[in-house]
């Protein structure tokens, strides 16, 4: 079943949530200013999300890659995950990881 | 409106908009100043930090220091009201906090909470660990009500295991610029990196040592000051009869008997940092060389200036076998001891007949005196076969045995052999056959030297035929007409197969059980010296025997020149005919 604009929005409203409680506020709603095509309410949910969602995840990964690489691959995985089952189905986990630099270029 | 005054507003127009125009200019050039001494400000701080990460942490995996050295040296970056950091142990949270501002217990306790909550949410589990708190700069005040307004944790992740946090907090309302936090996770994650490299490099060497030290022949532990096992090779555990593929130091201390004390002597060598030697424990059936060596740390010279010695890391304990050096020490021994009473028994009876002659003369008839002298003959007869012995093993030893060659035919030596213990044969009513190929051509060897190896073994198989028995000689060459084969059988009472090994060396009669009821005189080096002579040659000896079947005893002579010894023609063949028989011992069979 193909997820949903609004799926997309609650994982990441839950992502924001523990980037919130993992960092901070302060940090992680400072990065999310930087972010293009996505509001935020200062509880991490989110408010408003670009239809082009390949440019707001690859514009996350890199605001947050600078906080945390860890953070970010252990919490994006199962959004990227998903958003690449639902463009080629066969491909497997393994391989979302290692084309992680190709959307963060 | 008069020209002068036209001309001097437009003056003082002009010039206001120029001073305007060269106030904004001035203003973003020092904006542009402040914003590159900030860059080179944060650039030199992060310089500063890593050269002190290198001095202070070296080649240590400590994430309490790393931790120390990001939050001691903050305030050179920018205000706060506390730094602190959180840092897993295996068995609790150490949880610092370094107070740049007065706060109070409420603060420490908003801090505490939201790292808690970091740490739950960065490990996906519920946090039970108990936490060890401390406290370092300035103090609290019990009665400040100040609340966290704003602060971002970062999180230390090694080798992508999260081991500890940092959390920047203060009193005020957003109080961090987003370039400030951004430095100090960059700052932080550039630690966390080398952290992990670090790791990285010190798992590999550790793999290394861990291989090195397995693949030692002498059994080698380590142990850390708090008595933990680091290290332990296969070797050591083959000693000490361990089986746990990960033991502790329960497991070692108890498999070394408690007399010894081991563990008092590890901590003694720790304590007094000097090495301890046990000369010899025995461990169950071995007996092992104890070497208690202190570990030190190589590098305290540069860690601290304060200590007079290098700090201990733990002891390392190495187990050296010795049971085969003892064995073959006692096997010396027992060696020299036969020896002497092997000499001792023919002088003996040399002493009591001459003595016997001297003290009786006139007395003694001519029969007896001639039995005396007899004795007197065959007992230094014997003696002097025993030196002799004593003296071709040592030049075996020393490796000056040599022949002495010269054209012969192996026919003549074999029939002189068989022909001298024809009467000795008949006496125990045994058959001593000959069965020599025709056409075996004469070659070089050392007749005296391969006579005495006949010798020896048709008078090995004479004392332990059986009367009734038959011993056979054969005498062929090989396909190739490389090699002359000598074959002496026996349908005596034979050799067991663990004792076969032994057969040849030079201390085999004393540690071989000898067989009841029979007691064999002799140095037992027979066998020995048949090799020696036989291998002189460029030939080889071997044996075939089976208990209550009988032996045989080939050796290999080469026809062409010695030393060379073809693949296939070098096996001798196997004995043909066994009889069954009566069989003596095996050691004590070769003398």
């Amino acid at each position: 079943m193909l997820t949903t604009y609004d799926q997309y929005k609650g994982q990441l409203s839950s992502v924001f949530g523990k980037y919130i409680r993992i960092f901070g506020k302060d940090i992680t709603l400072a990065k999310l200013k930087h972010v293009e095509g996505i509001t935020v309410a200062p509880d991490g949910t989110v408010v408003d999300l670009s239809k082009n969602l390949n440019d707001v995840l690859e514009s996350i990964i890199n605001e947050f890659t600078d906080l945390s690489e860890y953070v970010v691959r252990t919490t994006m995985k199962p959004i990227l995950t998903d958003l690449l089952k639902q463009s080629s189905p066969s491909i497997s986990n393994q391989q979302i990881v290692e084309q992680k630099p190709e959307l963060r270029a | 409106m008069d020209l002068p005054i036209v001309a001097s507003l437009s003056t003082t127009l002009v010039l206001g908009i120029a001073t305007i125009l060269f106030s904004i200019r001035e203003e973003r050039s020092r904006k542009l100043l402040k914003i590159r001494e900030e860059n080179q400000k944060h650039r030199l701080y992060q310089i500063s930090l890593m050269k002190e990460f290198q001095d202070r942490i070296g080649y240590s995996l400590d994430t309490d220091k790393v931790i120390g050295v990001i939050t001691g040296s903050l305030r050179n970056l920018f205000p706060y009201s506390t730094a602190s950091s959180m840092v897993i142990h295996s068995d609790r949270l150490e949880f610092k906090t370094y107070v740049e501002e007065q706060v109070g217990p409420l603060f420490i306790d908003e801090i505490k909470r939201s790292m808690l909550t970091s740490l739950q949410t960065l490990l996906g589990t519920d946090i039970t660990s108990t936490i060890d708190e401390r406290l370092a700069g300035g103090l609290l005040d019990e009665m400040n009500k100040d609340t966290m307004k704003s602060h971002f944790t970062i999180p230390l992740v090694v080798n992508n295991s999260v081991v500890g946090l940092i959390t920047v907090a203060s009193k005020k309302e957003s109080f961090f610029t987003v370039e400030e936090m951004t430095l100090l996770y960059q700052i932080t994650n550039s630690a966390a990196k080398t952290l992990s490299r670090l790791e990285n490099v010190l798992a590999t060497e550790e793999g290394k040592l861990l291989s090195m030290v397995g693949s030692l022949a002498d059994g080698v532990f380590m142990v850390d000051t708090n008595r933990h096992l680091s290290v332990i090779n296969n070797a050591a555990k083959l000693i000490l009869k361990i089986n746990k593929d990960k033991p502790g130091i329960v497991d070692v201390l108890s498999a070394i008997p408690s007399i010894y004390d081991l563990g008092g002597k590890i901590d003694s060598a720790m304590n007094e940092k000097k090495s301890i030697i046990e000369k010899e424990i025995q461990i169950g059936d071995r007996f092992v060389q104890v070497f208690i060596t202190p570990v030190f740390n190589p590098n305290w010279k540069t860690l601290t200036q304060i200590q007079d010695s290098p700090p201990v890391y733990g002891a390392s304990v190495l187990l050296h076998d010795i049971t085969l050096e003892k064995n073959l020490s006692k096997l010396k021994e027992d060696f020299t001891n036969m020896m002497v009473h092997e000499l001792r028994s023919p002088l003996t009876a040399i002493k009591g007949a001459s003595e016997l002659l001297s003290s009786n003369k006139g007395l003694i008839d001519e029969n007896q005196s001639h039995k005396l002298l007899s004795v007197i003959e065959e007992q230094a007869k014997r003696l002097l076969d025993q030196v002799n012995s004593i003296l071709d093993a040592a030049k075996l030893d020393a490796g000056k045995f040599a022949v002495d060659k010269s054209k012969g035919t192996i026919q003549k030596i074999i029939k002189e052999k068989t022909d001298l213990f024809q009467a000795q044969a008949q006496g125990k009513h045994i058959t001593i056959e000959s069965h020599i190929q025709e056409g075996i051509p004469e070659f070089l060897f050392d007749p005296l030297r391969v006579g005495q190896v006949v010798n020896n073994l048709i008078s090995n198989s004479l004392k332990f035929t059986p009367q009734g028995g038959i011993i056979t000689l054969s005498a062929n060459t090989d396909a190739m007409k490389r090699f002359v084969i000598i074959r002496i059988t026996d349908n005596g009472i034979g050799i067991a197969a663990e004792k076969q090994s032994t057969l040849f060396s030079k201390f085999s009669q004393i540690s071989a059980n000898k067989p009841k009821g029979l007691t064999q005189a002799g140095t037992g080096l027979g066998l020995y010296i048949v090799k020696g002579i036989v291998e002189a040659h460029g030939g080889t000896v071997s044996l075939q025997s089976a208990p209550q079947q009988g032996t045989t005893i080939t050796f290999t002579l080469p026809i062409d020149s010695p030393g060379i010894q073809p693949q296939e023609q070098s096996q001798p063949p196997q004995p043909v005919a066994v009889q069954p028989a009566l069989q003596p011992a095996v050691v004590s069979k070769f003398n």
